[in-house]
């Protein structure tokens, strides 16, 4: 049996029993690898022989005690790794190492876990397709011809071909949830401040959140386990007692209120609908009271999320100027080298961004686009948080279609109708898996709870894996027609 | 016709924290290029801004100082534009809700009473970095970038550019005073920019505005306020019109250039800043800093002139930290504070700058020391000033440079007796003139006899003597 083919905790449990080592592990990964990467295209770059070189020395240690000890994981490439080059995708930072480490890569490292490499995404997190990358595209482990869905699509791609036992990616409207969607993985969101942005390339300060992509919510657990907690070096750190994750893959959901609203999966085609009743119906079965509610607010907090995410890259980004990082293009003026070197510099799909981010920002359209959308951001916040005092959690289809193929144009941001909403409400949020259509690509499922509700959200989703088994299905590469 | 020149201030003054603002390399002048930077100040992507709290703690001084409403809760907020000392693209500024507002300062208005300066608001925000020039090329040095700085923006209440100098001079040792900043010019640590228009006399209509920025002495502030008055008073006169643009003062030349006027305004997308959360004060926090304020110059002036120091030079010491430190000691030495502040403000002002005391070589109680002799009468009130003299060029203790050069008084009565019997018996017919009333006469012997006596004799007692001796 390959090492590589189990889950997080699967592989957690044997080596916790000595019947596996970390080198080994490392080494099935390492054949994994080597056997499909070449179709998927998840990672930007690999650290293998650190890896093989980390496996050794924690071979020799006893008693490892944390929850992510000799477990083998992928990174988005837009999370910070000292020494070791950190692209986010773009051009801009194509040669960058950075003499930091992000706060949740620290914390893996000094727990034992081991870095296989940085997984590619749309150019600095903008994007839901999976196809914005300037370095390199990913493609779907279930079907290359079809969109492996953005932005974190590498981390996705990387946990669902098997190539890591669990990713981070970030998270902004659904950056991590869309692609586990497409990918038949899942994706947990924490509640905004849970976890550290320290050393995230960060895309918009407001939303952005670390996400861990696992086979299953108990792989997320263990991965929470070990990287959440407060950080100073995070002003937006939320300061509360550490919480214990282990604890929360487990439990009955009799009588928790799961909530859903039929019309969220109107638009998401006849096979999606069947999956969102078959999840209630499972829901039901497990003892969950289902409550029928409706969902209000969505549309705008997709427009506040479109605006208020694009304006803030618009001044996280405006650092690339040619001056300090990667691409110059000099010109007769200062001011001509940083046209000159961003017009170069960003990808299509980055430019349409900021150009849309900056517009809504300036003095004559602030309080039309930017101060609307704080406002929206505040009204959708306060529906979400009105929808979550009658459940506990609430359900809804992750995407709201099908992955598309590589070509066919998408609608810009309308894949984030459903994932956006916990966003701007700071509240967490799983996407699951919940089935296969009959095009053979998965569908995913998302349940969303209240600020610092990880409980509910952890033990339904356990609850739901533990009895339908959907995570566990694994595509075959390449695929086999 | 007569114009009125309307004027207002904006002051960047750079907070004395001992680290940055959101970062915690050190907050310190010079040193090599890019010496005190880090990934924060750098703007390397990743790194997150983490609130300096003593540049918060300072900001709250220099309003309470400047008689502002301090705010309860304020925000920070990004100031976008290109330019490459900005190392993140943005500075961060508090715009939206600054940190204190409506305060005002009273000072000597040109027709001499009193007025009243209105203080806009003032705001904590990070300073850029600086561009270095040099063989055709251009450096950054990150050193500056992120250090704390306030800025205090007035409202358009001075009505000639010696009342923005005296409102800059008084804001100036206020802060100071306060613990804010350093305040040292030459460093750049406080720096002005001068918006003015004029109207006609009497015109309560404000003209068009033009900014000047970076003007970082007292000097360049009143001449460039008086050069761009005049510009747009011969626009005007010339039948021309004025537009509102921001101008650079050019200290050199003596004069102003166009740098961009309001069509190519910048827009700068204020937005407020995700990654930092609003700063929340309660009224405790704020009493506290209250109760631990230092002395004010006001209240310092006041303080003097109790003691006995002259009003002039009570204001002038209470407006220079270090000459008010210097007067303290020394007073607290010699317990005479009219002649101790006199001879600061006099002789030692007239040597180094009251503002700095840079390079004195010696110490508040070796002054007070000499006040003391001079008080006692073992030395006179020259031989005290030739002492002082001394220990500014060369330091050394007074005692030891009075007896260096022979600077003690002479208090014995017999020697004196002797010398002015001398001088008396030379010179008869003096004594003859100062007999049939000319007073005038006793001038002349004083002198002889202070001629002969190298100085030394105490003049009180030569007086007293001459009397004794003719009988007067
Ligand atoms: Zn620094």
């Amino acid at each position: 049996m390959e090492l590589a083919q189990l889950s997080a905790k699967e592989l957690r449990e044997l080596l916790d029993k000595g019947e596996a080592s970390p080198l080994e592990a490392i080494e099935s990964y390492i054949r994994r690898i080597e056997s499909v990467e070449r179709f998927i295209g998840a990672y930007l770059a690999q650290t293998l022989d650190e890896a093989l070189k980390k496996a050794k020395s924690l071979t020799d240690e006893n008693n490892p005690n944390s929850s992510v000890w000799g477990l083998p994981y992928a990174l988005s490439d837009n999370i910070c790794t000292k020494d070791i080059l950190t692209t986010a995708s773009s051009k801009f930072l194509e040669n960058f190492v950075p003499v930091y480490s992000a706060d949740a890569y620290e914390k893996l490292a000094e727990s034992g876990a081991i870095l296989l490499g940085k997984t590619g995404l749309d150019e600095f997190g903008m994007g839901e397709s999976g196809c914005y990358s300037a370095l390199g595209s990913v493609n779907n482990p279930y079907d290359s011809s079809k969109i492996p869905g953005g932005s974190a699509s590498g981390a996705a791609a990387a946990v669902a071909s098997s190539e890591a036992s669990f990713s981070l990616g970030v998270d902004t409207a659904g950056s991590v949830r869309i692609p586990a969607s497409f990918c038949g993985v899942t994706a947990f969101k924490p509640t905004y401040g849970l976890l550290s942005r320290y050393g995230i390339i960060a895309h918009s300060s407001s939303i952005d959140q670390v996400g861990v992509i696992g086979e299953g919510i108990a792989d997320c657990a263990l991965v929470m386990q070990a990287i959440s907690g407060c950080d100073s070096r995070d002003s937006t750190s939320l300061r509360i007692d550490p919480m214990d994750w282990l604890q929360f893959s487990s439990g009955s959901i009799q009588g928790m209120r799961i909530g859903f609203d039929a019309s969220a999966a109107h638009s998401a085609g006849e096979e999606s609908r069947r999956a969102y009743e078959s999840a209630i119906q499972a829901f039901r079965h497990l003892g969950a009271e289902i409550i029928e509610l409706r969902l209000e607010g969505n549309i705008y907090a997709l427009a506040a999320s479109q605006i208020i995410s694009c304006a803030e890259a618009s001044s996280n980004l405006a650092r690339f100027d040619g001056v300090r990082f990667g691409v110059r293009v000099a010109a007769d003026s200062a001011d001509g080298t940083v046209i000159a070197s961003r017009t170069h510099g960003f990808g299509e799909e980055a430019k349409n961004r900021l150009l849309f981010g900056t517009f809504a920002q300036t003095e004559d359209n602030y309080g039309k686009y930017y101060e609307k959308a704080l406002k929206a951001r505040q009204l959708a916040k306060s529906s979400y948080e009105s929808l979550m005092q009658q459940c506990d959690a609430f359900l809804a289809p992750t995407a709201p279609f099908a992955p598309l193929g590589r070509h066919e144009a998408i609608e810009p941001f309308s894949l984030n109708i459903n994932t956006a909403m916990a966003s701007l409400a700071g509240a967490p949020a799983v996407s699951f898996p919940a089935g296969i259509d009959s095009d053979g690509m998965p569908i995913g499922m998302h349940l969303s709870a209240k600020s610092l509700g990880e409980r509910e959200l952890f033990t339904a989703v356990s609850a739901f894996q533990e009895s339908t088994g959907y995570h566990k299905n694994k595509p075959a590469i390449p695929r086999q027609v | 016709m007569k114009y009125e020149t309307v004027i207002g201030l904006e002051i960047h003054c750079e907070l004395k924290t001992s680290s940055k603002i959101f970062c915690s390399c050190k907050n310190e002048f010079g040193g090599e290029e890019n010496e005190h930077t880090c990934p924060g100040c750098l703007g390397m992507p990743g790194i997150l801004p983490v609130l300096n709290e003593k540049a918060v703690e300072l900001a709250v001084r220099a309003g309470i100082a400047l008689n502002c409403t301090i705010q309860r809760a304020s925000q920070f907020d990004r100031k976008n534009y290109f330019y490459a000392d900005l190392s993140k693209g943005y500075q961060i500024s508090q715009y939206f809700h600054p940190i204190c507002t409506d305060g005002w300062l009273d000072i000597p208005s040109d027709s001499g009473e009193q007025k009243r300066v209105r203080i806009a608001r003032i705001h904590i925000e990070e300073d850029a970095g600086k561009i270095v020039h040099k063989n055709g090329m251009s450096y950054l040095d990150d050193n500056r970038s992120s250090l704390p700085l306030i800025e205090i923006v007035t409202m358009p209440d001075m009505r000639s550019p010696a009342e923005a100098e005296r409102f800059a001079r008084k804001a100036r040792a206020i802060l100071k005073a306060a613990g804010v900043s350093d305040c040292r010019m030459q460093e750049g640590s406080l720096r002005f920019d001068v918006n003015l228009s004029i109207m006609p006399q009497g015109s309560t209509v404000l003209g068009t505005r033009t900014e000047m920025k970076n003007l970082n002495s007292f000097r360049s502030l009143a001449r460039a306020a008086e050069n761009e008055s005049a510009r747009h008073q011969s626009v005007l006169e010339g039948g021309g019109s004025l537009f509102q643009e921001t101008r650079r003062w050019d200290d050199e030349k003596g004069m102003s250039f166009g740098m961009r006027s309001k069509e190519n305004a910048q827009d700068y997308r204020y937005f407020p800043d995700p990654d930092l959360t609003p700063i929340e004060l309660d009224d405790a926090y704020i009493e506290n800093i209250k109760l631990s304020m230092p002395e004010l110059p006001e209240a310092k002036m006041q303080r003097y002139i109790g003691l006995g120091a002259s009003e002039k030079d009570a204001e002038m010491l209470s407006e220079a930290l270090e000459a008010s430190e210097l007067f303290e000691g020394a007073y607290a030495e010699s317990g005479n504070a009219k002649l101790t502040a006199s001879l600061i403000t006099g002789d030692i002002a007239a040597k180094v700058r009251l503002d700095s005391l840079e390079g004195i070589k010696f110490t508040p109680s070796d002054l007070g020391r000499v006040v003391k002799m001079s008080e006692k009468g073992e030395i006179s009130l020259s031989a005290a000033r030739k002492t002082i003299a001394e220990m500014i060029e060369y330091g050394g203790s007074p005692d030891e440079i009075v007896k260096r050069l022979g600077l003690s008084q002479i208090s014995d009565e017999s020697a004196i007796r002797q010398i002015v019997s001398e001088v008396l018996e030379a010179n008869p017919k003096s004594v003859a003139d100062i007999k049939s009333g000319k007073s005038k006469a006793i001038g002349f012997i004083v002198g002889q006899a202070m001629k002969i006596s190298k100085g030394a004799a105490n003049p009180a007692l030569v007086n007293r003597i001459i009397a004794e001796i003719l009988e007067l």
